[in-house]
């Protein structure tokens, strides 16, 4: 039993050895893709619109509403960085149930690095709302003695965010797993849907915080204009 | 279960693309399809709007076309009515007139026809009446109606006018006179007659000769004309009947 697909070698390029993480994340984003430009490429603006397109829209329209109930802005900018972490995360941890399929959202590895993209997303989409100044002011405020907490904070959250997707997808692999070799019949499957529920919620809990994050990397500046003009 | 660095690498390098492709092939159009149908939906909304908007200033306008044609037709129904009493105010007008007219003509008619009717019976009556005392009178008529009437002749001469008097003066010295009596004149009743015309025409002293015819005529009944030239005088008793019948013949013009 294998608890990351990172150590399980599909195929060898030269000296970059390809495991199934990243195998498995190539075939999602060929998916996602694909799907994307099947639907996308017969797109209408009439009312009469086809399946795959009601579904996109949907999707769309579902995450947009989202972010904007977060942020209070408009939900544009965040929408493609937002929804790609919920598409890839969903459609990992779903296809999950698929026998063979290794979940690439299993690995620690893939878990960071979405959250180091978190991680660097915050600050840039902040620096791209206030200015470099302005944002950085943020971390001297209220009082620059609270800078490592601040910095501290940053860094823990990323390294939660990580944790949390990795260990609740690998572990509904996990039990899955041990149940199948304790109880061979009909348990395993009620645990593999329970998972399955785990796993949508997961993505959209991924999803959220990062909105999150960077909602207050940018809504720092408005909240303290606030704070002034109740002040005076 | 640890971090293996090429794999973390990858995998950011990998979302980086999927969030690329996917922004290019998902995000993109479907929020512009988005855009378009709200934008195309808003348009539509506009147009309708618009559209109602339009109906209802048309259907307002309509209205008050309708209500400005409504005022007029019962205008103009109130001008016809007025004209068509006017026109039978003025019909009743001419014919009242024309009967008046007619009534008038016929009322000349009957007095027309009512006055030939009474000179008729006048000329009829003075005829008849003429012709009876020419009658009576030619029965009376003898010599001696003969010598009254020749002396009322000459005191005819005696009343004449100056103008008549020298008219017939100059026709008695210029030419021949001629007596016309109803019964033979005599020489002494000839004598007389000369000496009348002499004594109230020319004066006592013209001593010129009058050279005159003497003829009868027993239609006068009695009395005696002078016939001078153009000039004629005289007194008889036909032409005092003659007179009266003219009179009374005439007498329905007013004369």
């Amino acid at each position: 039993m294998t608890l990351s697909p990172d150590t399980i070698e599909v195929f060898a390029i030269g000296p970059w050895t390809i495991n199934a993480t990243l195998a498995f994340s190539w075939l999602v984003m060929a998916l996602l893709v694909i799907v994307s430009w099947w639907v996308t490429r017969r797109l209408t603006a009439s009312g009469d619109i086809g399946r795959g397109q009601n579904v996109l829209e949907a999707l769309v329209a579902f995450l947009l509403d989202q972010i904007r109930e977060v942020t209070n802005q408009d939900p544009e900018p965040y929408l493609p960085f937002v929804g790609t972490l919920f598409l890839f995360i969903f459609t990992s941890n779903v296809l999950s149930v698929v026998p063979g399929f290794q979940p690439p959202t299993g690995s620690l590895t893939t878990t960071a690095a979405l959250a180091v993209c978190v991680f660097v997303a915050v600050p840039v989409f902040g620096i791209a709302k206030l200015g470099l100044k302005e944002y950085l002011g943020n971390y001297l405020r209220p009082s620059p003695f609270l800078l490592p907490f601040t910095l501290i904070g940053e860094l823990s959250r990323t390294l939660a965010l990580a944790v949390r997707l990795f260990g609740n997808v690998m572990s509904g692999t996990v039990v899955a797993a041990i149940l199948l070799s304790v109880v061979p019949l009909l348990f395993p499957v009620v645990m593999q849907a329970f998972g399955l529920l785990i796993g949508v919620i997961q993505a959209y809990i991924f999803a959220i915080l990062a909105i999150v994050y960077i909602a207050s990397g940018t809504e720092l500046q408005e909240r303290r204009a606030r704070v002034e003009e109740v002040r005076q | 279960m640890g971090i293996d660095v090429f794999t973390l690498i990858a995998q950011i390098v990998n979302f980086v693309v999927l969030l690329v492709l996917l922004r290019a092939f998902l995000y993109r159009p479907i929020m512009r399809v988005m855009r378009e149908r709200e934008q195309r939906i808003a348009d539509e909304h506009a147009a309708a709007e618009r559209a109602r908007e339009e109906a209802e200033a048309r259907a307002e306008e309509l209205k008050r076309e309708r209500e400005e044609f409504e005022e007029e037709r019962r205008e103009r129904l109130a001008e016809v009515e007025r004209e068509a009493e006017r026109l039978r105010e003025e019909r009743l007008a001419e014919v009242r007139e024309e009967a008046e007219a007619a009534r008038e003509r016929w009322r000349e008619a009957l007095e027309r026809e009512r006055d030939e009717l009474a000179d008729a019976v006048r000329g009829d009556v003075a005829a008849v009446v003429a012709e009876a005392l020419r009658q009576g009178w030619r029965e009376l008529a003898d010599e001696e109606l003969e010598a009254r009437a020749i002396e009322v002749f000459a005191d005819r001469l005696g009343e004449l006018g100056d103008e008549e008097r020298a008219a017939l003066a100059e026709a008695v010295r210029d030419g021949e006179l001629v007596f016309t009596t109803a019964f033979e004149a005599t020489g002494a009743r000839r004598e007389a007659l000369l000496a009348a015309v002499r004594e109230a025409l020319l004066g006592e002293d013209d001593d010129a000769a009058l050279e005159a015819e003497f003829e009868r005529d027993p239609e006068l009944i009695a009395g005696v004309t002078l016939r001078a030239g153009d000039l004629r005088v005289g007194w008889t008793v036909r032409a005092q009947l003659d007179d009266l019948e003219r009179d009374w013949a005439g007498g329905g013009d007013g004369g």
